[in-house]
């Protein structure tokens, strides 16, 4: 593990981070395991078939900035740090075309308690619909596709 | 004025056809000031700029905030509709 986590500064990049390859859940999970744990909550979210006024959604196609995308979810992790007594806490958001079915974030939360992990697991994904500068397209399955129309219209998961 | 590069993504660079574009722009300047130039520039996606958010730096501008110029040296990015997670 390369992740000692520190109480201010920004999180170790490998803790956080966007990719165009498939999540690895077990492997995320894996960093933020920790012997003063007593909880570990790792949350998926993923491709679902249906939108806002859409049906026969396929697949997700996702864009970053690529600079400020990675500084906003570093500074998201540390403030759950900030604000909350984790033990440690890791996300990776993906990139590119994402199936259905398929993971499009994993945010793993370790705490010495479940309360604390899951209070701190929804801090992180609510402010990422709020503030991450990414950007995600539906593909239809009848060839059409579009823009979502932001977090306003995705309300919950 | 002052010229200044605006970067482009996702459902802005589309329609637009640009990723980025160099705009003469009258300082000091709000982040409303600059979106409403934007807006009366491309007229077709007004509503999307006036939804849109700027970032200076890779950092959120504050509404409030205003720049004389040479701040913006380094460009402005349009933050269109986020859809993230």
């Amino acid at each position: 593990m390369t992740g000692k986590q520190m109480d201010a500064p920004l999180p170790d990049p490998q803790l956080v981070g966007l990719s165009p390859n498939p999540l690895d859940i077990q492997a995320l999970r894996a960093r933020v395991a920790d012997p003063a744990a007593g909880a570990i909550l790792v949350f998926e979210g993923t491709v679902r078939n249906h939108s806002e006024g859409l049906t026969g959604v396929i697949a997700l196609e996702y864009e970053a900035h690529p600079t400020m995308a990675q500084r906003v979810l570093s500074e998201i992790v540390a403030a759950a740090h900030q604000a909350f007594p984790i033990v440690k806490a890791a996300l990776w958001h993906r990139l590119g075309r994402v199936e259905l079915g398929q993971p499009t974030i994993a945010i793993a939360v370790s705490a010495a308690h479940r309360d604390e992990a899951y209070r701190a697991s929804r801090y992180i994904i609510d402010r990422i619909k709020h503030e991450a500068p990414i950007w995600k397209r539906e593909i239809c399955s009848d060839g059409t596709s579009g823009w979502s129309r932001g977090c306003t219209a995705h309300s919950g998961n | 004025m002052r010229s200044v590069q605006i970067r482009y993504y996702a459902q802005l660079r589309e329609a637009l056809k640009t990723s980025a574009e160099e705009v003469e722009v009258e300082t000091p300047v709000d982040e409303r000031a600059l979106l409403e130039r934007l807006a009366a520039l491309h007229p077709r996606q007004r509503d999307l700029f006036l939804a849109s958010r700027i970032a200076v730096d890779d950092a959120y501008a504050q509404p409030s905030r205003s720049w004389q110029g040479t701040e913006l040296d380094s460009g402005v990015d349009i933050i269109s509709p986020i859809s993230g997670g």
